[in-house]
């Protein structure tokens, strides 16, 4: 009955690109479309920054601490940086993020924001109960030169002069300075993870068996696909800013007890015993890699700083090293899932060999994916790697040496320089994020979206590419645009 | 709770507008900088030039969920240190040749920009000289107010400058101001005033452009939508250039009608064609949303939401049938407050997270009105939501095609079978 009603009710039509225009083979460019002045293309050159392809620092710590168990960030900064990131969360997950503002206003620009810090605290503490509180710093609290350490240090006397001395028991603090002028989000998840394990874990003197993974901008589909693989090693593991259980929940209804806290997310408890851990794994060299060495440098804990297991070489090289350190064979199970993947590569290679992929979004993404795509027979031809990273490069130029091809590199450049690169040269496909819709779009040229941001499709950030299941369901993703955009309405093509 | 100012009764603490944040609050308040962005974003024929770190700029670019061309400086400890002037005075110089086609530029300040004491305003005067484009210097630090409502004044207060004395048109013809073109809403507005004879020279600003703003005084007359955004802008158009204007909404078909009227009595248009306009129109909706009424009748709808939008959507939802429990702005005025009174005896400002929650459980509505960054929350505590500024496929609400499509959406979220399953 309901059904009936909708069909019959019709709506404004609405604007968009018809079929017929998606058709490939028409010619590129809009007739609007004026070419810059070439010496102005490299972002190098230029004093202006035309859509960056990265965010501010903030947000990679806020990211992290989201991952932590009834943790909530504090924002030592005026309400936009804070706004604005919750808006990100909101589009990427669509899921509630609780991100707390020290709301700066003149005030706070002229003194400080040492009242802003003392009152929020407090706030915070006592309307929300969290477990920890990450006090992040902004550009803002950065440029007045706030000293957090004793303004927390007067919060906590205040408090604790309120409310009696068990208010100290509630909640633990992470100081984490995160000036954006300094760097990206991926160096903000970097600093935070150095942070959290810095003022968290101890040594108990007890070694353990467990072994600990800082998976980086990985997102919730990937991270239990990571568990999954581990599960079937047979190994103890911990996974630390575990956002798989925070930022991906099922919908229950009206909880118990509100504030509304996720499930999951990496306990406190679990940082605290890192540091008897028997080996510690960075996933993601440029977000992570500084809690790993850190870690290694303060309680000798072995650090592994490995590239993001997305494609056959990069699962290979984890699941090996896990396999010598834990001394456990990698099993069956494993090797079946790798199987699949192979078969699934052998099965589609002709859509895939030779053809031209570009490639964009974070250091970490970008690196493996390329690997991935030299796997697959695809010729990577511009690279834009977001956050400029040595790493990344260094991963990059090993793999393209590996597989023969010379791609362009335009390492921290802006998305500006890179799409007019493929504007001059259209290559077949574009991995990237949902920011690289217009290029794809303009040239006619079909997008994979991946890494972040994705928040125009649904359903991203539950699917893996990482592990061998993920990298067979990237690479059907992969294929099936291929097919899309080759083949749109061959119906015979079987 | 007494200890946090919470009354434990009431499930907000009802505060007055107009009040700072309390830090550590959760508010859901933006920043100044963002507020400008919020105005300026969709201006056509300039280049938004953005004076800061690469995240303020990062952000910026998405205005009501729709990415905007924006360039930055992206500022670096550098010039955080010895001063960013002239990678801003470069920077400028560059776009002007990148961007052949712009009329001016706009140049927004930030937080970084505002406390190294960055003089925006002088370097755009001078950039003028040499130039010889217009450069509009915003002074928008995201510190430099309450809320995003600063920010939208002072983006009004930059296009103010623009404007220039000009004789007015032959023909009846208005701008909209403090329309945003949510989803095309304006294009609906612009055919219903068609119809009647009457044209719009521009939209400000959701489809607006530089040379449109700089003529916009060879308009007859000013249409306000969003009052909280730019009703001092229309009044000192009027003040400055003679052009009146109308206070007017197309939220609902009361408004709609009632707006339409005016319009026609104001620009001496013959009412019988006004009157059988909305006959017409209001006909060929009701007729569509007859099968829904039924299931909207004596629902209760939690309202949550910027500022200017409250009043006429707690009016449509009245209208449907819907009874209003609570209304909270995230940064109202006292006029959106005063607009939104008539229809919820429960009415607050810039609730935190924790009191939205606490509002729900007390509340329990069967409909949840919130803005698209927040409205994840009371999905996930299993209450029907809807979002603004709605996304395109859900299509315009204004207008009488709009309220079909309100009709529509509201259906759609309310009969999903998916509150139905929530038990086990
Ligand atoms: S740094 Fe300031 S201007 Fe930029 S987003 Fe944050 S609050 Fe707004
Ligand atoms: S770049 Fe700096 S000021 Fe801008 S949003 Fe990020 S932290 Fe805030």
């Amino acid at each position: 009955m309901i059904n009936q009603i909708i069909n019959q009710v019709s709506e404004v039509p609405l604007e968009g690109i018809t079929y017929k225009k998606l058709r490939p083979g028409k010619k590129p460019l809009t007739p609007e479309y004026i070419p810059p002045p070439p010496e102005l293309v490299p972002a190098a050159k230029r004093a202006v920054c035309i859509d960056p392809s990265r965010t501010c620092m903030p947000f990679g710590a806020m990211w992290a601490t989201l991952g932590v168990h009834r943790a909530i960030p504090f924002v030592q900064g005026a309400q936009g940086c804070t706004t604005y990131v919750r808006y990100t969360f909101s589009r990427v997950f669509r899921e509630p993020a609780s991100i707390a503002s020290a709301s700066f206003h003149e005030d706070a620009a002229v003194f400080g924001g040492r009242k802003n810090l003392v009152r929020g605290i407090r706030n915070l503490v006592c309307r929300y109960k969290p477990e920890l509180i990450a006090i992040v710093t902004t550009c803002s609290s950065e440029v007045i030169g706030d000293d957090i350490q004793s303004f927390l240090a007067e919060a906590l006397e205040m408090m604790e002069e309120e409310f009696g001395p068990e208010v100290l028991d509630l909640t633990r603090f992470v100081v984490v300075h995160t000036p954006s002028f300094a760097g990206s989000h991926v160096e903000g998840y970097n600093r935070a993870a150095k942070e959290f394990l810095k003022a968290l874990s101890r040594r108990s003197g007890q070694p353990s068996e467990d072994l600990y993974f800082i998976p980086g901008f990985l997102m919730p589909g990937d991270l239990r696909e990571l568990k999954h693989l581990l599960e079937l090693m047979g190994v103890s593991f911990h996974v630390l800013f575990d956002i798989s259980d925070t930022l991906d929940c099922p919908l229950v209804g009206m909880p118990n007890r509100i504030p509304y806290y996720p499930p999951g997310g990496t306990r406190v408890e679990e940082f605290v015993r890192a540091g008897d851990a028997r080996a510690i794994f960075a996933l993601s060299p440029d977000a992570g890699a500084a809690g790993a060495k850190w870690l290694s440098r303060r309680y000798q804990v072995p650090a592994f700083v490995l590239p993001m297991p997305l494609g056959v070489g990069n699962t290979d090289r984890l699941l090996k090293t896990v396999s010598e350190i834990s001394g456990r064979p990698i099993p069956e199970a494993v090797r079946w899932e790798r199987g699949i993947l192979l078969d699934a590569m052998a099965d589609t290679l002709h859509y895939t060999m030779m053809k031209r992929v570009a490639l964009a979004g974070d250091p970490d993404f970008v690196a493996a994916a390329t690997r991935f795509v030299c796997e697959l027979g695809m010729i990577p031809t511009y690279i834009l790697v977001g956050t400029k990273s040595a790493s990344a490069a260094e991963e990059i130029w090993k793999t393209c040496e590996e597989y023969n091809c010379q791609p362009v590199l335009m390492n921290g450049s802006d998305q500006f320089e890179w799409e007019y690169a493929l504007k001059q040269d259209p290559p077949d496909l574009i991995l990237g994020h949902s920011r690289c819709v217009n290029i794809s779009r303009e040239i006619r040229v079909p997008l994979v979206r991946f890494g972040f941001p994705v928040y125009d499709r649904i359903g991203y950030q539950r699917e893996p590419i990482v592990g061998y299941r993920g990298g067979e369901r990237f690479l059907a993703r992969i294929v099936n645009a291929i097919l899309d955009h080759h083949y749109p309405d061959d119906r015979t093509h079987q | 709770m007494n200890a946090c100012g919470n009354q434990g009764c009431m499930p907000w603490r009802v505060k007055p507008c107009g009040q700072a944040s309390e830090p550590g609050g959760m508010t859901q308040r933006s920043c100044v900088y963002f507020g400008a962005r919020y105005v300026l974003g969709p201006v056509r024929e300039a280049v938004h030039l953005v004076h800061g770190p690469v995240g303020c700029t990062y952000y910026g670019a998405m205005v009501r969920g729709e990415a905007r061309d924006l360039c930055g400086t992206a500022l670096t400890e550098r010039e955080i240190v010895f001063g960013g002037l002239d990678r801003l005075r470069k920077a400028l110089r560059e776009v002007w040749s990148l961007y052949p086609r712009a009329r001016g530029a706009f140049l927004y300040a930030t937080c970084s920009s505002g406390l190294i004491g960055e003089d925006l305003a002088g370097l755009a005067r001078q950039a003028e000289r040499e130039f010889g484009r217009r450069v509009v210097a915003i002074n928008c630090p995201g510190f430099a107010g309450k809320s995003q409502a600063e920010g939208h004044a002072l983006a009004y207060q930059a296009l103010l400058d623009l404007v220039r004395p000009l004789p007015r048109y032959r023909y009846p013809t208005v701008n909209l101001v403090g329309e945003y073109n949510v989803a095309g809403e304006a294009r609906e507005i612009r055919r219903l005033l068609e119809k009647l004879g009457v044209r719009v020279h521009t939209v400000l600003t959701g489809d607006t452009s530089w040379s449109e703003i700089e003529t916009l005084a060879r308009a007859h007359l000013n249409l306000l939508f969003c009052g909280s955004t730019a009703r001092r802008f229309v009044s000192e158009l009027r003040q400055r250039l003679g052009i009146p204007y109308l206070k007017v909404s197309f939220y609902g078909l009361s408004a709609t009608g009632a707006s339409l009227r005016r319009i026609g009595e104001v620009l001496g248009l013959s009412s019988t064609r006004v009157e059988a306009l909305i006959r017409e129109e209001e006909a060929g909706v009701l007729a569509r949303i007859r099968p829904w009424l039924r299931i909207f009748d004596q629902r209760r709808a939690l309202v949550v939401l910027g500022a200017g939008r409250l009043g006429p959507l707690s009016r449509m939802l009245r209208e449907l049938g819907f009874e209003v429990l609570g209304v909270a702005s995230v940064f109202g005025s006292p006029e959106d407050h005063r607009e939104a009174a008539p229809f919820s005896d429960f009415l607050t400002d810039d609730p935190g997270d924790d009191e939205f929650e606490r509002a729900l459980a007390v509340l329990r509505p069967d409909l949840v009105i919130t803005n698209a960054r927040e409205q994840w929350r009371a999905v996930k505590l299993g209450f029907p939501t809807l979002s603004f500024p709605q996304e395109r496929r859900r299509g315009p609400y204004a207008g009488y095609q709009g309220f079909t499509n309100f009709v529509l959406s509201l259906a759609r979220v309310l009969s999903a079978p998916v509150w139905g399953l929530l038990g086990l």
